[in-house]
């Protein structure tokens, strides 16, 4: 990249040759890893996500070009939703997993993966014992949910490992959907 | 030079500064800090006075003195009725637009009102502090909603004041707190009862980052609800059964007082005469405090949500802050306290703490701040943004509590084949239908016909800074564009902005020259006063013979000013303001050295204790 003020090259949000702040890299070209300079991988610590979030807001936020020109200030805060959103996303591990596994962070809100045949069955059963009012649903939906996440994280451990076997990703994701569902139900009052 | 912090608040406004490493709120030629969020206008429709002026002449013949009119930005005649009614203003019947008062034989709006105050306040900051401030941030309620927002940014423009940023007011009050005292790690939590608006926002310091995790609160709620509540109880004691305005002022104005009084004391004494009748009761604190607790109770759940939102519990709080004038009333810090568990923060004026605030964030933007550097404020959406879909429901596209700049898209299809347009109506609040929420904008976007369901119209969202929306749509198949700056559905667009611009002048056509002379008169006079000032404190600050220069245009100044010649007094103003220039420059290096030179003698003798 070539800084649009200087002409000299820039590798970075601010340009270190005359502190002009560079536009934000083409959404196709850059996703939220690479916009907060993570690696691409989804065992990341929290942490970690918020200080790379915080490195990269302190340069480009509008507030640092109150007084600067108007297409400055449009790039100052395309550059900070950018970031926002790359925090949000990048700081939980379900919308980081499915992010990684289909380059979106959420799920369709009608349609969106198979989730099994089995699982349907027993989540029907499910929450029809929750509708009749039968004791120890919360428990059952506590116990799918926990297993549910132990597999997401084992894929996940994978393909941080391998590069491999986020096929099962979004059809787990989307279970949590179901398991939410028949969790209201159970205790109405809870959510 | 400068950039200044302005409260706009219901009741009162005031400006503040960072002058020396410290705010400071700046003071009238009275010493008074507070400017009454009050104007007059006359029966010929024509603004009299602003502030003082304006409150002392309320209730006397001659013309209405409009004060509240912060409850009616950015509204419509419909939603705001009522209020008027509580208020005795009178509303003009169109209902479509946004709210106007009428007076005499015109009309006036809340934005134009509080022009005024705005106008005032950036005045006095140019004299206090030599030169015209190059620009402002002021404050909102944090859950004022984006017609809200604009008309706040639409009243400083027609003030000529350059908007900055739009600040949160609690965020502001966290701010003027959070710079001395808060921890890194810290929560805090900023209740916020004003005149007429309650906000709670909750906000956590982390590595040089204020951010603000949620804000929930109520713009029709505040202590003026307290005075009305006991005007109505006096009223009802006196036998009136109908008020009318006067009298009904006089209950308010009655109870205002008894309200102070049973800040510090336990009675209050209430002598007021009302139709006629004149009334003398005793007020006990507890008896007030029967009548407000239904209020004061309206901001619990407003406190509950902003805990929620945040993810939060009352115990997960670290510091509590107060501000707003009616946190003075102790059953608001009773309740305070018992709510979070752990007595509030009130070390600073409630009535200051959001202008303070103002000024450090102004200061912040200024790039070379002396306060730090390093600080960054990062404020939240207060309210949902989304669409109307088919069948009236909500579509969130920005939910409420994003932090802001904020971004977001949707992809939306057609429902009916051959549709040649799409429509768009963009809604701000968390109702699931939307004609609840309120309207900020419609518009179509034209689409070549196509099968239902294959349009594919991406509508995006971006939340700026201020908190202030822009919405564009894209068909994607065609590219066929629409770009909405979003005004909001009872605002006003930039051409009726500048339509009032130029209205302010026209209005006063009859008398025009004699008021532009007046203007000029006083704007002479206060160049002349502050002059004379400086030379008498500061002359050896003076260089070769800039003295003479300055005596000498300032006598002709004095000479113009009794004369009628408007252009000779501006353009010997301008002169002396030009030519006086680097001599105020080199008074305000030294004010700051010296404010800086006592600060370091303070730091020593803590040192020394």
């Amino acid at each position: 990249m070539i800084c649009w003020n200087c002409r000299e090259p820039v590798g970075r949000a601010v340009c270190p040759g005359c502190g002009k702040l560079q536009p934000p890299p083409p959404a196709q070209d850059s996703d939220h890893f690479n916009l907060l300079g993570l690696p691409r991988k989804w065992g990341l610590d929290p942490r970690a996500v918020d200080k790379a979030w915080r490195a990269l807001t302190r340069q480009t936020h509008p507030d640092r070009f109150a007084r600067g020109r108007a297409v400055e200030k449009r790039m100052a805060q395309q550059w900070t939703a950018r970031a926002m959103d790359a925090r949000d996303v990048l700081r939980d591990p379900n919308r980081r997993a499915l992010y990684l596994a289909t380059g979106q962070a959420d799920l369709p809100e009608q349609g969106g993966p198979h989730v099994g045949d089995d699982f349907l069955e027993r989540m029907f059963e499910l929450q029809m014992a929750a509708r009749l009012g039968e004791d120890g649903v919360t428990d059952q939906v506590d116990a799918l949910e926990a297993d549910n996440q132990q597999q997401i994280a084992e894929a996940m451990q994978r393909f941080d490992d391998t590069g491999d076997g986020l096929d099962p990703i979004p059809a787990l994701i989307a279970r949590l959907r179901y398991l939410r569902t028949a969790r209201k139900l159970a205790s109405p009052a809870s959510e | 030079m400068a950039n200044i912090g302005i409260d706009l608040g219901t009741t009162h406004s005031l400006v503040a500064v960072v002058l020396g490493g410290k705010p400071r709120v700046l003071l009238d030629d009275d010493e008074r800090a507070l400017l009454p969020s009050a104007v007059r206008v006359g029966d010929d429709g024509v603004p009299k006075s602003v502030g003082f002026p304006a409150l002392a002449a309320a209730g006397t013949p001659g013309g209405t003195t409009f004060t509240s009119f912060k409850r009616f930005m950015g509204r419509s005649a419909a939603e705001v009725a009522d209020e008027a009614e509580l208020f005795r203003y009178e509303l003009l019947d169109d209902n479509d637009g946004m709210v106007r008062f009428r007076v005499g034989p015109r009309t006036i709006n809340p934005l134009e009102l509080s022009s005024f105050v705005l106008r005032l306040l950036h005045a006095r900051a140019e004299e206090c502090l030599f030169s015209r401030p190059d620009g402002a941030v002021i404050t909102v309620p944090a859950y004022f909603d984006d017609a809200q927002r604009q008309a706040t940014r639409d009243a400083a423009r027609v003030a000529g004041i350059e908007v900055l940023r739009l600040l949160n007011e609690p965020t502001a009050a966290a701010l003027a707190y959070g710079l001395n005292t808060a921890q890194d790690g810290e929560r805090v939590a900023v209740y916020d009862l004003g005149g007429g608006t309650f906000d709670i926002s909750i906000l956590e310091l982390s590595d040089g980052f204020f951010q603000v995790l949620s804000t929930a609160g109520d713009t029709q709620l505040g202590g003026d609800d307290f005075d009305q509540a006991l005007a109505h109880l006096l009223l009802q004691q006196a036998g009136v059964a109908d008020a009318d305005g006067s009298t009904f002022r006089a209950a308010v104005k009655a109870a205002e007082r008894a309200k102070r009084t049973l800040t510090d004391a336990e009675n209050a004494l209430i002598e007021v005469e009302l139709d006629g009748k004149r009334i003398e009761a005793g007020l006990d604190r507890a008896t007030f405090e029967a009548l407000i607790a239904p209020i004061v109770e309206r901001t619990r759940a407003s406190c509950a949500r902003a805990l929620s939102d945040a993810g939060l519990t009352a115990e997960d709080i670290d510091e509590v802050v107060l501000v707003g004038g009616s946190t003075r009333v102790p059953l608001v810090r009773r309740f305070v306290g018992e709510f979070f568990g752990r007595p509030p923060h009130c070390e600073l004026d409630p009535d200051q703490v959001v202008a303070l605030g103002a000024a450090i964030q102004a200061d912040l933007l200024t790039g070379r701040s002396e306060l730090s550097d390093d600080l960054l404020l990062v404020d939240v959406v207060p309210l949902s943004l989304g669409v109307e879909m088919m069948g009236g429901t909500t579509e969130r596209i920005i939910p409420r509590t994003s932090s802001i700049p904020a971004s977001a898209s949707q992809t939306f299809t057609t429902h009916v084949d051959d549709q040649t347009h799409v429509e768009l109506h963009v809604v701000q609040g968390e109702r699931e239908m939307a004609r609840h929420n309120r309207s900020l904008a419609k518009f179509k976007l034209g689409i070549p016909p196509m099968p239902a369901g294959l349009p594919r119209v991406k509508v995006s969202f971006d939340v700026d800074a201020d908190g202030i929306l822009t919405v564009s749509a894209i068909e994607e198949h065609t590219g066929a564009t629409a770009n909405v700056d979003v005004r909001p559905t009872y605002g006003l667009s930039d051409d009726e902005v500048e339509q009032m611009l130029d209205d302010a002048i026209d209005h006063a056509e009859e008398d025009i020259d004699e008021r532009l002379l007046i203007d000029a008169r006083v704007e002479g006079e206060q160049i002349l006063h502050s002059l004379r000032k400086a030379l008498a404190v500061d002359s050896d600050l003076l260089e070769s013979d800039e003295g003479d220069t300055f005596v000498a245009l300032a006598n002709d100044l004095e000479a113009a000013l009794s004369g009628s010649d408007r252009r000779r007094i501006q353009n010997l103003g301008e002169k002396l303001d030009q030519l006086t220039a680097p001599f105020a420059q080199r008074r305000i290096e030294r004010d700051l050295a010296r404010a800086i030179h006592g600060r370091m003698a303070d730091n020593v003798a803590d040192a020394l204790q």
